[in-house]
């Protein structure tokens, strides 16, 4: 009896259990994807490839949740939002660690990942300031 | 005939629930069908019409075309379709009428709209689906306000805005709402109090946002040549243009600014007006920073400059009138569909809120992952 093959979403989450952001980069036309996908949605190829991203990104930019909208207490308000771009080029909704000051458009910041596994039993890539690298 | 050819297009008939009654009967549950009806029976009255002579319909966020088609007892349409409920479908549900008027396939279509949004208890956000929805949601990410607020905060970095720029735009639209009855929220506020709202997605607050209402909202659209034989005065759809904008992300990168030009480019061409012969404007506003990216990108000002443009006395009579009945923050949150029926009571002399003298062009425009503007006319 074989295994299913996992979905693109899982694969995603099976990386980041390991510790590692990998997205889908094609090979027919050097395009990186999120989220992830059946095919290239640059040049239509499923010559697709997990390979990791160097980690690096910068603040596309953030908000503060005051709402409550979701059930899991670590989502209580008010909380931030950091919406990064990633220096391969795809955007992604994360969060930083730190919560000491705001972050600032276009700031520099390196990918860290929780040591824990957060209500969907998902270790979830997020990001840091660079200067708390150095 | 031409899609691009000018004045073809009347608009004979719009109908709007009064979104105030509804919102005062807080314990009352609506149906969308009944909501999208009464807006009906009300647009046909306008027009002047019988039931009989309708032969199109579109509905909108109603869950079934087939069901309102049934409840309005329009069986037999020469064109039936249903959009969605998102926002930008009213400019694209009228430029498709348009389009199906021109090519021959209906001559008097209605478009009909209903949203219980309020007594259904829709929350707009949540874990909802979307293309990144779920990895969103596990940051806490969600809800159309904070996609507006990430887009804003951006803005306001780049372009070093003072906090408290969006508040003329919040005022504006309820100063407008106050002198319409039908409005939900008709109490005008100072920027103080504006300052002082609670923030829902910091940075932007509470009086930044649509509202959360029950209405409903239909027009009906024929010919030009039709329209004539009703007598009256004949409200035109000039032209029209649209462009898609989309990514797995509704923040867009340039607040849709390059699309948003090629659409002006478009609809200027179209029409023969641009920004300078504008003296109203109705502009989708699901929240406030919206108006600001529609104005720039559709040449009323720079980009960058739209807080600038807006930190106006919106009283003047040489302002730019803007959301003349109160927008989405204070008439209601309609989804873009009783701003085109405002863009045609001003052009008819009877807008539910604050009527301009002599206007005889407005504009609509929405901008979001499918920008659409129109360019409205009155003819003599
Ligand atoms: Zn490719």
């Amino acid at each position: 009896m074989t295994s299913e093959p996992l979905t693109p979403d899982e694969t995603y989450w099976d990386y980041c259990s390991r510790g590692e952001l990998r997205l889908q980069h094609c090979a027919g036309c050097g395009s990186w994807l999120f989220p992830p996908g059946l095919r290239c949605n640059t040049c239509l190829s499923r010559d697709l490839h997990w390979e990791p991203v160097s980690g690096r990104a910068v603040v596309w930019s953030w908000l503060r949740m005051h709402r409550k909208y979701f059930t899991d207490p670590a989502l209580t308000p008010p909380y931030l939002v950091t919406m990064v771009q990633l220096a391969e080029g795809p955007r992604m909704i994360s969060s930083i660690q730190t919560t000491e000051r705001d972050p600032r458009v276009g700031e520099t910041l390196h990918l860290v990942f929780d040591d824990v596994e957060d209500a969907n039993g998902h270790r979830l890539p997020r990001f840091a300031y660079a200067e708390a690298n150095r | 005939m031409s899609i691009h050819e000018r004045d073809q297009i009347a608009i004979i008939g719009v109908g709007t629930t009064s979104f105030r009654q509804l919102f005062e009967k807080k314990d009352a549950t609506h149906s969308a069908y009944d909501l999208a009806a009464d807006a009906f029976a009300l647009a046909l009255a306008d027009a002047g019409i019988e039931k009989d002579e309708i032969d199109g319909l579109f509905s909108a966020r109603v869950p079934s075309y087939i069901r309102m088609a049934d409840v309005l007892g329009i069986q037999r349409p020469k064109v039936l379709n249903g959009f969605d409920g998102a926002g930008r479908m009213s400019g694209v549900s009228l430029q498709l009428a348009a389009a199906a008027i021109q090519s021959g396939l209906a001559t008097t279509i209605a478009l009909v709209y209903g949203n219980n949004g309020r007594s259904a208890g829709a929350k707009y956000g949540g874990e909802t689906p979307s293309p990144t929805g779920l990895y969103d949601a596990s940051y806490g990410m969600t809800s159309p306000g904070a996609s507006l607020a990430l887009m804003w905060q951006r803005y306001t970095e780049t372009y070093g805005v003072p906090d408290g720029a969006l508040a003329p735009l919040a005022m504006n639209n309820r100063c407008n709402a106050s002198l319409n009855p039908d409005a939900v929220f008709r109490e005008p506020f100072d920027k103080q109090t504006y300052l002082d709202a609670s923030y829902i997605a910091e940075p932007l607050r509470l009086l930044d946002y649509c509202l959360i209402n029950d209405g409903g909202v239909a027009l009906i659209v024929t010919t030009v040549e039709r329209a004539r034989k009703l007598g009256g005065p004949v409200v035109v759809l000039s032209a029209t243009a649209g462009r898609g904008d989309v990514t797995n992300f509704y923040a867009s990168d340039d607040y849709w600014l390059e699309s948003s030009r090629a659409v002006a480019a478009d609809l200027r061409e179209k029409s023969g007006v641009g920004p300078d012969q504008i003296k109203c404007v109705q502009i989708y506003d699901n929240f406030t920073p919206t108006i600001l990216f529609s104005l720039e990108g559709f040449g009323f000002c720079e980009p960058g400059e739209g807080w600038r443009f807006v930190d106006q006395d919106f009283e003047s009579p040489d302002a730019l009138a803007i959301n003349t009945s109160g927008g989405h923050t204070s008439e209601g949150y309609m989804q873009g569909w009783a701003l085109h029926a405002e863009a045609v009571r001003q052009l008819r002399g009877d807008s539910a809120g604050k009527q301009l003298k002599d206007v005889d062009v407005v504009q609509y425009i929405c901008a979001s992952p499918i920008i659409t503007s129109h360019i409205f006319r009155r003819l003599e």
